[in-house]
């Protein structure tokens, strides 16, 4: 006579997603509350943190090497 | 398996490929999560296929010295060497005996979308608005536009392969970063060597 299920399947396929890998230990209890804090953001949605910070990053490279950016961009057109 | 099934599991691998490139973008950690956990090896061929598209595409827009099909072969070597270097680091590490390269390819051929969709829109530019750049307000603003959009494809790429990295070989953070370093050791003078023979200005990779 076979068991009945407690669960059903797709909890159980949920659960067994969850734990296909162990958490992410980095041996100290702050540096553990950092990388949580820091890819909690990441893991779902990440263009909501990555357009602003990627344009930041463009503007402030500009700032800073100003009409290099120009060059680097020929450049980087040319890659492909 | 008949004509009319390998029909069938080509437009469900078709299906599902659209559907986790799409959640790549929404939620890369899930759908990394299930891609590898997944077993349908159509998935990498289709990526491949569009990448061998992509080389005649981007042949057609400018000459380059080698045949697309030259370029594609020295993409598909890059992935297996990306692909053997990880399996060896896991078997070295985590004192296996065997590993398993289903996941290493699903996952490894999935990080190559972000470099695929940089390379086209690219390529599209390059056809739209050829270089060079000019100092001109507009010229600065497509300047600025176009590096954004660059290093934002670049943050997602490197998360994307994080967890490339992180499912197919378990390591935890801290081995993600060493055994990237060790990577990109390899891989930066590799990619000088690319150039030098004109097979690529910047790597497949």
């Amino acid at each position: 006579m076979s068991r009945p299920k407690l669960y059903p399947q797709r909890v159980i396929d949920e659960f067994e997603n969850i734990f296909l890998l162990a958490p992410n230990n980095l041996h100290s209890q702050r540096l553990n509350r950092y990388y949580k804090y820091l890819t909690k953001p990441l893991k779902s949605m990440p263009f909501y943190l990555i357009i602003p910070l990627s344009v930041s990053i463009a503007m402030l490279a500009y700032a800073l090497l100003g009409r290099l950016i120009i060059h680097l961009v020929t450049l980087l057109q040319h890659g492909f | 398996m008949d004509f009319k099934d390998l029909i069938f599991s080509l437009f469900a691998s078709s299906v599902l490929f659209i559907r986790r490139s799409i959640f790549l973008v929404i939620a890369p950690y899930k759908t990394m999560r299930k891609v590898a956990r997944d077993e349908d090896s159509i998935q990498p061929v289709l990526i491949m296929g569009l990448i061998l598209v992509y080389f005649f595409f981007a042949s057609s827009l400018r000459s380059h010295v080698y045949h697309p099909i030259i370029l594609f072969e020295v993409t598909l070597i890059n992935l297996a060497l990306t692909i053997l270097f990880f399996a060896i680091l896991r078997l070295v590490f985590l004192s296996e005996k065997k590993v398993n390269l289903r996941p290493f390819l699903i996952l490894f051929t999935y990080t190559l979308i972000p470099t695929l969709i940089w390379f086209l829109v690219n390529s599209f530019l390059f056809r739209l608005l050829p270089p060079p750049r000019t100092f001109s307000l507009l010229g600065r603003g497509f300047s600025l536009i176009y590096l954004s959009f660059s290093i934002a494809i670049l943050f997602w790429k490197i998360i994307i392969t994080y967890l490339a990295i992180r499912y197919s070989t378990t390591f935890t953070f801290f081995r993600i970063i060493y055994s990237s370093l060790l990577y990109l050791l390899i891989v930066i003078p590799y990619s000088v060597l690319l150039y030098s023979f004109g097979l690529f200005r910047i790597p497949f990779l």
